[in-house]
């Protein structure tokens, strides 16, 4: 994928007669644009593979949006991510729809809560978590990011909470992927979750 | 016309980047290394 940015950046560049640093900021927009593309639509694929649809599109989305804030731990080759996503994405939804089917609400929703307590207390901890590929130099801008991080797992709380309280149909489902994807990210910002993503 | 599709793909190519580049990670699990200009 990174070879494909390259090479659409170096043609769409070339055409318009960009300097080299202006290539590079193409290249970097398009292999971003290409990652989401295919996860999105991996997601959605494995997701409706495996009878669980919306869970699975709601771990990918949730998760993904809280990385956006909070960073976290990375895989060393985007194959190996894309591999990661898909797994963790499946995972979460087919559990959170076998639990959503077992587990009555009021312990589900019991236990959602305790989840989102304790996403809140790591990210409030230990977000902003850069990497070397794109480290976070400013003060202001990883305070901003960390009461992003908080503000998303927040609405995520009561978003889920809600779901789970009055959602009809897929939506408890849909919460408890949420959770399950957050969990995840969250794992991520810590020393084990570095050390468990550099392994694989 | 071949000239406006690729000022269109480059302008939606760096808005994709200048998005990227105020938020503390890519999207998913693999962060490229960040062009200089977008980390000032």
């Amino acid at each position: 994928m990174e070879h494909l940015s390259r090479a659409l950046a170096n043609k769409v560049g070339g055409a318009l007669h960009y300097p080299p640093e202006q290539i590079e900021v193409l290249a970097y927009g398009f292999f971003g644009l290409l990652q989401t593309a295919f996860l999105l639509a991996g997601t959605a694929l494995l997701g409706w593979a495996i009878g669980a649809f919306w869970p699975c599109l709601a771990a990918v989305l949730a998760g993904s949006l809280l990385r956006r804030f909070a960073g976290g731990a990375h895989a060393s080759t985007p194959g190996r991510c894309a591999l990661i996503t898909l797994l963790v994405c499946g995972a979460a939804a087919l559990a959170a729809s076998l639990l959503a089917r077992s587990v009555s609400r009021p312990p589900l929703l019991a236990a959602y809560l305790a989840g989102c307590a304790l996403c809140l207390a790591v990210v409030g901890a230990r977000a902003p978590v850069d990497s070397p590929n794109k480290p976070l130099l400013s003060k202001e801008r990883c305070q901003r990011l960390r009461r992003g991080a908080l503000t998303v797992v927040g609405c995520y709380t009561a978003a889920g909470a809600a779901a789970l309280v009055f959602g009809p149909g897929p939506l408890p489902a849909v919460a408890v992927a949420v959770l399950l994807a957050v969990l995840w990210q969250v794992l991520t910002l810590t020393r084990l979750g570095g050390k468990l993503l550099g392994r694989l | 016309m071949k000239k406006r599709a690729y000022a269109a793909f480059a302008a939606v190519a760096a808005l994709a980047a200048a998005l990227m580049a105020s938020s503390a990670c890519l999207w998913f699990f693999y962060q490229p290394e960040e062009p200089k200009s977008l980390r000032k």
